[in-house]
C-alpha cells in the first residue's frame, strides 16, 4: 500500500471531497491548495459525470455545473491537476473519484499508468461492486495506486470478508443506505463494522456519506480512522456569493472538524 | 446457454455495475427470484391474474390489408390489446408477485413514455401497495394522458428536472431512491436493461409473448415465420418476443432503434448501432457517449425510445450476429403510424410505429415473407404528438 496512505492513517485523518471544475478548473486548484493549508489530511478528486447514480443531489449539481462550464474535466486534467498538488503538497494523499465508465472510456491499464507516473494515491469507483471489479479482471492496481473499495452498512459477513480480504490503502464505509448528501442519522451498525473489518484484517477504515456536523466526526472518529466531507464542502462553496468567501468558509470547518478528531 | 454468468454478463455485457448498498438487494431479488420462478402458486397466480386482468393470451392477428400492401404476410402480435394498452403490464404484474414475496411495502419505478408508469400505478392499485413514479418533465410534458392516469390510480408522479428530463434521468433519480429506500422498497424497471438480475428477470417475464406467438403462427400459418420484428428502446418487447424464436436459426430476428433525425445527426435514439461498450444505470451496455465517457443525450419522437443505452442481452445478441437491427427516422415512423391506422384501423405507439416503418424497406424484407411485427402498443397516448405532424 501506499507509504502515504499509511502515513496519513496513523493519526485521524479528515478528508475532502472536491468535483474538478466547479465552479471551474482553476477555482478547483486554489480550493485544494487552501484546503492544504487549512491541514486537511487527504484529497479525493471528483471527477464529473453526467449520470452519476451514487450521488445526491448536491454534488449531482457540482456534476452537471462542471460539466455546463464546457471545461476540460477529464481524466487527464485531473492528473494534471494531482501533478500540481503534488508540487505544492508532496505528502497530502490526492485520489481520484469517477465513474465507473469514466475510468473504463480512459482504459483501465491506462488510468493505473499514468496514475502512478503523477503519484495519484488512489482510485474510488463507487458504482463498482466489489464483484465488478473482480469481474473486469484488467484491473491490476500498481501498489502505489490501490483500488479503494466501498462497504455499506447492508454488506454481508460474507462479503465483507471477501472485500476486505483483497482491500489495499483503507476501506472507504457508506455512513448509511442511500446516497451522498447531509443526513442526521447514521447506521448505528458503523462501530460494529469498524470491528468486524479490523478483525479481518488491519486496515484503515474511513466513513463518509452525510457527514456534515462537528458532533459527527467527533462521535464516528472515535471508532473510525478517517472522516470524508463531501456534500457539505460543496453546499459552502455553493452557497456563498464569492469564492473566497466559499473557500475561507470550508477552512473554517476543516479546522472545526480537525479539532474534534 | 442464454441465461447471464453469476455475475450477470451475457457475452461482455451486463453485470452488476452499482454501488455497495444495492448488492444485497440484488442478490436477495434473484434468490427470491430463483426460489420461487418455478414454484406453482407463485405461477398460477400470475398466470391467473395474466388471463383475467390482463386479457392474455393476446392475439396473433393476420393483417391482411398491410400484407398485401407490402406483398407478404404479416402477422401482428397485439400486445396493444394488453389491459393499459402496452407490453409492459407483462413485467409489472410478475415483479410485484415477486416484491409481495419479498415482504416489499412500497414500490418505485421510471417512466418515458408513461406506459411503464401505468402498467406499474395499475398493478400498484390492484395490489394496494404505495407507487411512487420518476418521470422527467419534458415527458410529463409529452405524455400529459399517462400521466392523469397514473394519478388516477394513486401514484405519486416524481418530476425529474435534471438532465436532459426524459427516461435516462428519471432512471437516476429512481435508483437514487432505491438506495435511500432499499430495505421497504422493490423498484420495478421497465425495461431489460439495469444491474444483474433486473435483465434476466425483465426478459423472462416478458418472455410470455414471444412464447404464444410462437405457438400462435404454428397453428395458424402452420409455419414459423421468416422473420421476427420489434421496436427497440431498452429492449423489453424486443426480447420478450424474441426469446422464444432464439433456437429457431431460420428465424430472423430484426431491431428497429430510433433514428431520430438521422444518424448522420447527433439527435437519435440508436445505441446498438451506435453506441460504444459503457456502463450506464448499472450494466455495461452499448451507450450513446462521448469520448471522455459522458453520456449523451438521445433524441426520438417517441418518449420510450428515448434512451442512450440498451439491455445487454440484445448488445450480446447483436454481436453473436443473432440481432439484425436497423434505425427508423421520426419521419418514417410517423409514416409507419399513419399507414397502419389507415390500412388496419388500428393506432399504434410511436414507438410500436419504428417497426412498423420497416416493412416498407424491401432491402430488409424481401416480398412473399411471413412476418411477425410485436404491436407492442396502443398510440392513444401519442395523439397530440401524431396530430401536430401528420
Amino acid at each position: 500500500m501506499s507509504n502515504l496512505l499509511e502515513q496519513v492513517f496513523k493519526e485521524k485523518a479528515l478528508i475532502a471531497y472536491v468535483t474538478l471544475g466547479d465552479p471551474s478548473v482553476e477555482a478547483t486548484i486554489t480550493y485544494c491548495k487552501a484546503l492544504i493549508d487549512a491541514g486537511i489530511s487527504m484529497i479525493e478528486i471528483g471527477l464529473p459525470f453526467s449520470d452519476p447514480i451514487a450521488d445526491g443531489p448536491i454534488i449531482q449539481a457540482s456534476h452537471q455545473q462542471a460539466l455546463a462550464t464546457g471545461e476540460d474535466v477529464s481524466v487527464n486534467r485531473g492528473f494534471a491537476l494531482i501533478k500540481q498538488l503534488k508540487e505544492y503538497a508532496p505528502n497530502v494523499p490526492i485520489l481520484i473519484m469517477a465513474a465507473t465508465n469514466i475510468i473504463m472510456q480512459y482504459g483501465y491499464q491506462s488510468f493505473f499508468k499514468q496514475a502512478n507516473d503523477v503519484n495519484c494515491d488512489g482510485l474510488i469507483m463507487p458504482d463498482c461492486s466489489f464483484e465488478m471489479v473482480q469481474a473486469i479482471n484488467q484491473i491490476q492496481q500498481p501498489p502505489n495506486v490501490p483500488l479503494i473499495n466501498l462497504v455499506s452498512p447492508v454488506c454481508d459477513t460474507e462479503r465483507l470478508k471477501n472485500i476486505v480480504t483483497y482491500s489495499k490503502g483503507f476501506i472507504y464505509l457508506i455512513s448509511s443506505t442511500g446516497i451522498t448528501g447531509e443526513r442526521n442519522e447514521f447506521s448505528n451498525k458503523l462501530k460494529q463494522l469498524v470491528m468486524d473489518i479490523k478483525n479481518i484484517k488491519n486496515i484503515p477504515v474511513a466513513i463518509g456519506f452525510g457527514i456534515s456536523q462537528q458532533d459527527h466526526c467527533k462521535r464516528l472518529s472515535q471508532f473510525a480512522d478517517g472522516i470524508i466531507i463531501g456534500s457539505h464542502f460543496v453546499k459552502l462553496i455553493q452557497e456563498k456569493p464569492s469564492l473566497k468567501e466559499g473557500i475561507d468558509a470550508v477552512c473554517n470547518r476543516v479546522k472545526q472538524f480537525k479539532a474534534v478528531l | 446457454m442464454h441465461h447471464p454468468n453469476k455475475d450477470g454478463f451475457f457475452g461482455n455485457y451486463g453485470g452488476m455495475f452499482v454501488p455497495d448498498t444495492l448488492m444485497p438487494a440484488l442478490e436477495a431479488l434473484l434468490k427470491c427470484y430463483e426460489r420461487i420462478k418455478d414454484d406453482s402458486a407463485f405461477t398460477e397466480e400470475l398466470a391467473y391474474y395474466l388471463h383475467h386482468f390482463v386479457g392474455r393470451p393476446s392475439p396473433l392477428y393476420l393483417a391482411k390489408n398491410i400484407s398485401k400492401k407490402f406483398h407478404k404476410t404479416i402477422y401482428l402480435k397485439r400486445e396493444d390489446l394488453n389491459h393499459t394498452g402496452a407490453h409492459k403490464i407483462n413485467n409489472t404484474l410478475g415483479q410485484i408477485l415477486l416484491a409481495k414475496k419479498m415482504g416489499k411495502t412500497r414500490i418505485i419505478a421510471e417512466t418515458g413514455a408513461g406506459q411503464h408508469g401505468v402498467a406499474t400505478a395499475t398493478v400498484c392499485a390492484l395490489m394496494g401497495m404505495p407507487c411512487d413514479i420518476y418521470m422527467g418533465s419534458n415527458d410529463i410534458e409529452r405524455q400529459s394522458l399517462n400521466v392523469k392516469r397514473m394519478t388516477l390510480m394513486g401514484a405519486t408522479i416524481n418530476s425529474v428536472n435534471t438532465g436532459s428530463k426524459t427516461l435516462k434521468d428519471a432512471t437516476t433519480e429512481a435508483i437514487r431512491d432505491w438506495m435511500k429506500h432499499v430495505e421497504n422498497t422493490h423498484y420495478i424497471i421497465g425495461s431489460a436493461l439495469g444491474p444483474h438480475p433486473y435483465p434476466l428477470l425483465v426478459r423472462n417475464f416478458q418472455s410470455i409473448i414471444g412464447k404464444e406467438a410462437r405457438k400462435q403462427v404454428l397453428e395458424q400459418a402452420g409455419t414459423l415465420p421468416d422473420a421476427v420484428i420489434a421496436c427497440i428502446g431498452g429492449g423489453s418487447n424486443a426480447l420478450g418476443i424474441f426469446y422464444h424464436f432464439l433456437e429457431d436459426t431460420s428465424v430472423r430476428l430484426i431491431g428497429v432503434e430510433a433514428a431520430g433525425e438521422g444518424l448522420e445527426t447527433k439527435k437519435h435514439a440508436a445505441s446498438l448501432s451506435k453506441g460504444k461498450p459503457g456502463v450506464l444505470h448499472g450494466s455495461l451496455n452499448t451507450v450513446l457517449q462521448d469520448e471522455n465517457g459522458q453520456i449523451q443525450l438521445a433524441h426520438s419522437i417517441s418518449a420510450g425510445l428515448d434512451y442512450p443505452g440498451v439491455g445487454p442481452e440484445l448488445c450480446y445478441l447483436k454481436e453473436k450476429g443473432r440481432l439484425e437491427s436497423y434505425a427508423i427516422t421520426n419521419h418514417k415512423a410517423l409514416e409507419g403510424c399513419k399507414q397502419l391506422a389507415e390500412l388496419e384501423g388500428i393506432i399504434a405507439a410511436l414507438e410500436t410505429s419504428h417497426a412498423l416503418a420497416l416493412l416498407a424497406d424491401k432491402t430488409v424484407l424481401s416480398d412473399n415473407q411471413t412476418i411477425i411485427l410485436c404491436l407492442s402498443g396502443r398510440g392513444d397516448k401519442d395523439m397530440e404528438t401524431i396530430s401536430k405532424h401528420v
